[in-house]
């Protein structure tokens, strides 16, 4: 049993204890996401020689293995629903729980930003291991299996770990379809960003030829057939980066933390 | 000892408390009585820190409450009248919950699931309502904690559980210890309440001990109202069920309550001693 200091301030037992809890609500329906995707994978296997998400979809496969995918899109679900416990008819409990906000605050994101993706990366490896060594069994040479230390799956972290705080601090905020509403809000912001920023690029293009395609993509902007726009594109790619890599994650990390620490019972009168 | 000092509170615009002062003393058992949205509930999680009052302050052996210090949430436990449903079973719970209370005590808990017969090997989720009640108020009976908070404790027990309840709930009382009932149900719990406490309209209305009550009041089946000292009454088939400002063999709370209620002045003067104006038929209680 762990000893807890019950005056501490922060308690690191405390934080692992909620850390451990959370991982053991969650991980069953990981546990049953990843047998059923092993057994799909099987029947792909007996049935066509083929074990997508190792080699990629479609025919002859292709080096696109779909596990660094599937753990970081699991990992935003569970992002969505971190604080789900604190909302409702039962937040009384989770409020009162004996462990501070920034306890419950920092198991969140112990779970989310480091138990998850390791454990999830082990898990998917061993079942990644397993299918091909099923698959080579067969005699279909089927590649290497996936790990986690591929370039595919350290990019989706990083986006992971950039998109993440966004849906913690959505399920610090609404008590029912926290993904829904958080992607609602994130598609209205930048709509409305698209909407604020047009007039200074209408700005930038006066006297100009219009001619030019400023691109969005993977990260990226790109910027051809416009001396001006191609000039512009580096400053919009440090701002966004600092958006999206600092200023984004760090304020929806803040004001999950500051929602958690304020929040309150339902409200309720009997 | 919990003190609120003038503590405003409200939903919205609408104001609950205003102003409202009171004291939970060590030792006590308290019964917070109130109507229907008089917010006692709302008392509970306010003197947990589960609400935050608006202004005012709440004071509990010397933390706000507000805070969420893990030390006073590990020495309080509030059970709230539909408790959450834990999907696992009472070892699991006791491994993963319970295990942030340093003073838990398993060994009472393990003998509160037994006496209270709770099925230990299923799920609590599983459970009927009464069944997890039990279960709420076994942990928090074992909580180890100074401030056990229970809103409507016996909403959801039968019969022979309310016994039990009591039964445990006795056992518990201690010098140190600040037990905060909240209830309609006065009947279950008047052989504990001590001393009782009636919240109106935003404002502690009355606050009176076992003894003080028992010394100054009584009450009594009476087929007139003329001629006895009847601080309130209400009419029934037969007469009166009436509070007499006069020491008697038996004291119903509803009644008092009521009267704190509907007939303020006449129970603080009967409670002070004070001569009370014969109650007329059309006073009685409605």
């Amino acid at each position: 049993m762990i000893d807890i200091d019950a005056n501490a301030r922060f308690s690191p037992a405390r934080a692992a204890l909620l850390t451990r809890n959370l991982a053991v609500s969650e991980l069953p329906m990981a546990l049953i996401t990843l047998g059923i995707v092993v057994g799909l994978n099987l029947v792909t296997l007996i049935l066509g020689g083929e074990v997508p998400i190792n080699n990629g979809m479609g025919s002859g496969g292709g080096n696109a293995p779909l596990w660094g995918v599937g753990i970081t899109l699991v990992g935003l679900y569970y992002a969505s629903r971190a604080f789900k416990g604190m909302h409702g008819r039962y937040g009384t409990e989770w409020l009162l729980l004996p462990a501070t906000s920034a306890e419950k605050y920092v198991a969140a994101l112990a779970w989310l930003f480091v138990v998850w993706p390791v454990s999830s990366a082990a898990a998917a490896s061993a079942a990644s291991t397993l299918l091909w060594g099923i698959q080579s069994l067969k005699g279909d040479l089927g590649g290497l299996p996936w790990h986690p230390f591929q370039g595919d799956y350290l990019e989706a972290l990083v986006s992971y770990w950039t998109v993440a705080p966004v849906l913690l601090a959505g399920s610090a905020v609404f008590r029912r379809n926290a993904l829904v509403k958080t992607l609602g809000v994130g598609a209205a912001a930048a709509v409305a960003l698209v909407l604020v920023s047009a007039p200074f690029m209408m700005r930038l293009m006066r006297g100009t030829s219009m001619a030019g395609d400023l691109s969005f993509m993977n990260g990226r902007w790109l910027a051809e057939g416009n001396p001006r726009l191609e000039s512009a594109a580096n400053v919009t790619q440090l701002l966004t980066d600092i958006w999206r890599f600092a200023i984004l994650p760090c304020s929806a990390l803040a004001y999950a933390y500051f929602r958690v620490a304020e929040k309150e019972a339902a409200d309720e009168v009997q | 000892m919990i003190t609120m000092d003038a503590v405003t509170f409200g939903y919205g615009k609408r104001p609950l408390f205003e102003g409202l002062s009171l004291t939970f003393k060590p030792g006590g058992c308290y019964g917070l009585l109130g109507l229907n949205g008089a917010g006692k509930t709302s008392l509970l999680k306010l003197a947990a820190g589960a609400l935050l009052p608006a202004s005012g302050s709440v004071d509990a052996f010397g933390r706000t409450p507000g805070r969420r210090e893990a030390a006073h949430l590990a020495d309080l436990c509030f059970v709230p009248e539909d408790p959450a449903p834990p999907a696992m079973t009472a070892a699991q719970w006791l491994d993963r919950v319970a295990v942030f209370r340093p003073r838990f005590d398993r060994l009472r808990f393990n003998a509160l699931m037994r006496e209270f017969e709770l099925p230990a090997e299923r799920k609590v989720s599983a459970w009927s309502y009464g069944q997890r009640k039990k279960f709420a108020l076994a942990g928090a009976l074992a909580s180890g904690a100074r401030m056990l908070f229970l809103d409507e404790p016996t909403n959801g027990l039968d019969i022979p559980s309310k016994g039990q309840f009591r039964r445990a709930l006795s056992a518990m009382q201690d010098p140190e210890r600040v037990i905060v009932l909240s209830t309609h149900q006065v009947r279950d719990l008047e052989s504990l309440i001590d001393p009782v406490m009636v919240i109106h309209q935003g404002k502690a209305v009355f606050e009176a001990g076992a003894e003080e009550l028992a010394a100054g009041l009584s009450t009594a089946r009476i087929p007139e109202l003329a001629g006895r000292p009847v601080v309130a009454a209400r009419r029934d088939a037969v007469g009166y069920s009436a509070l007499l400002a006069e020491p008697g063999p038996a004291l119903d709370l509803e009644l008092v309550f009521e009267a704190a209620v509907q007939a303020p002045a006449r129970l603080r003067a009967a409670m002070a001693g004070q001569a009370i104006a014969e109650l007329k038929p059309e006073e009685a209680l409605v």
